[in-house]
């Protein structure tokens, strides 16, 4: 295995018990550092790979390794490396104060009380939540609970972040919010994989473009190469396709 | 969300709100007892501390008034009921039984209302594992992530109520008068949204490696809180003393 490879998918399939597939033989390698966008219409099987990486979901058959180690051996370390924000922020929110919710996950992996104290504290300046670590979690806008929902996560020290439709419902003020904390993320060393149908708002902060089309992988290029396929997946292609993928950024 | 003000915790940094939740669940305790074992001196003291203690957490019932309404609604029924099952005991003995009734279990609705908007699920955790540790056999920690992770689940079923109750509003079909229907026809679409956002939950606990044993708060004893704890209990147990010796 290369150094610089995190994570490994070989002929992942994922079956549900009703018997429909929802993958079918991903082979996918994801390098430490790289910015990637999983596009794909509805039920294409986004969501789902997504919740492998972060050993949710056992393959059917195949598997995924986080660093060299099988998710299925080893769940426990697939969650402490791939921290994964869920697209219903409100369903991943379990503590009653802002701060609490942050603590949750840190204090799961038993580390020490002032470690987790450190942790929140960076998670709530980072996010800029500060001004909201006392309030009640379910008080707070879409924005607020969806930049929550990355405190939460980010506070679990993952070296891959994992985001599912961070963007929808919400505002074009609360996108940018969110996108500028993603790119961030990812600046300062993290390994992005942003799940979404809605590439327009990501593609042109994203190294790579992998599009998910009936449980298979099909397309895997850069967001340049990628875009003038897309409407082909069922993917709307951004107003100014034509252009350089950079001018698509939604931080200007 | 956010709309149901009621069976959340609310920050804050009273005294009751820092009191040990061991004594919280102790002062809890006292004063059901007192009011199963009691007579109208006990409903009434409870009352009283129980409004003492609301206001010391600065919890105002103007914010839930609303709520209140439902449990209001239902302490009405109980007061029916009983008032007319005991009609043949004559109509003061009915009278008053049933307001007692009525009176009671708006009381321990109060009480529970207050303990959830002072307790964090994780305190609670916390103690009831503290409470089933020494029992052998008995796993300890996953009914304390039980107890606790049902406080997160009231206020989403809750919320969620409101939600269908809003969007029955909304599409003119909720003028049906018959309780009845009305709950039914409430019921099956909060369940299969309760059942959805539950295993939601599950799989945000689980990615965020949730483990049961692991406790979020810690106890500590205090003297303080025993002092604070006596007090409020006090009043209860001379009442008590005079109930059975005068």
């Amino acid at each position: 295995m290369s150094d610089n490879l995190i994570i490994e998918v070989h002929n992942l399939t994922h079956s549900f018990l009703d018997g429909t597939t929802a993958l079918r033989e991903i082979n996918l390698t994801i390098n430490k550092g790289e910015f990637i966008l999983c596009a794909g219409r509805n039920g294409s099987g986004k969501t789902v790979f997504s919740r492998h990486l972060n050993a949710l979901y056992q393959p059917s058959s195949g598997w995924v390794k986080i660093d060299g180690r099988t998710t299925a051996k080893d769940p426990f370390y697939a969650r402490r490396t791939v921290g994964l924000v869920f697209q219903d922020a409100d369903s991943q929110i379990v503590g009653q104060t802002v701060r609490q919710d942050i603590a949750f996950g840190p204090q799961n992996l038993r580390l020490s009380k002032d470690v987790v104290e450190k942790r929140v504290e960076s998670a709530l300046q980072t996010l800029d939540l500060y001004n909201l670590a006392d309030h009640r979690p379910h008080q707070l806008s879409g924005g607020e609970k969806r930049r929550l929902a990355i405190a939460s996560v980010i506070a679990m020290e993952p070296a891959v972040v994992v985001f599912d439709e961070p963007f929808s419902n919400l505002d074009y003020p609360g996108v940018q919010s969110v996108l500028r904390h993603i790119v961030a993320l990812h600046q300062s060393g993290h390994t992005v994989l942003l799940v979404t149908h809605d590439i327009e708002k990501a593609a042109a902060h994203a190294d790579r473009m992998v599009i998910f089309d009936n449980g298979k992988i099909a397309v895997d290029t850069t967001p340049q190469s990628a875009l003038p396929k897309v409407e082909f997946f069922g993917i709307r292609p951004p107003r100014c396709s034509g252009a350089d993928v950079k001018e698509l950024t939604w931080l200007k | 969300m956010a709309e149901i003000a009621i069976l959340h915790y609310h920050p804050g940094s009273s005294a009751l709100h820092r009191l040990d939740p061991r004594f919280k669940v102790l002062l809890m305790l006292g004063y059901i007892a007192a009011l199963f074992a009691g007579y109208w001196m006990h409903y009434l003291a409870v009352t009283l501390l129980l409004t003492t203690a609301s206001i010391s957490a600065k919890l105002h019932p103007h914010s839930f008034k609303r709520e209140l309404k439902v449990f209001l609604f239902l302490a009405l029924i109980i007061f029916t009921s009983h008032f007319f099952a005991s009609l043949q005991r004559g109509y003061e003995t009915a009278l008053q039984e049933g307001l007692f009734l009525g009176w009671r279990f708006m009381l321990i609705v109060w009480l529970g209302i207050l303990f959830t908007a002072v307790t964090e699920p994780s305190e609670l955790h916390a103690v009831v594992y503290w409470l089933l540790r020494p029992i052998p056999g008995v796993p300890a920690g996953r009914l304390a992530a039980h107890a606790s992770l049902s406080l997160v689940i009231i206020p989403l079923l809750l919320d969620g109520v409101h939600e269908i109750r809003e969007a029955r509003k909304s599409r003119g079909i909720d003028h049906c008068r018959n309780p009845v229907k009305r709950f039914r026809s409430i019921m099956n679409p909060l369940m299969e949204k309760l059942l959805m956002q539950m295993e939601e939950l599950a799989l945000a606990l689980e990615s965020r490696s949730f483990d049961e044993s692991v406790l979020h708060s810690s106890l500590h004893f205090r003297m303080q809180d025993a002092v604070y704890t006596l007090l409020f209990l006090l009043p209860l147990l001379v009442l008590q003393i005079v109930y059975i010796y005068f």
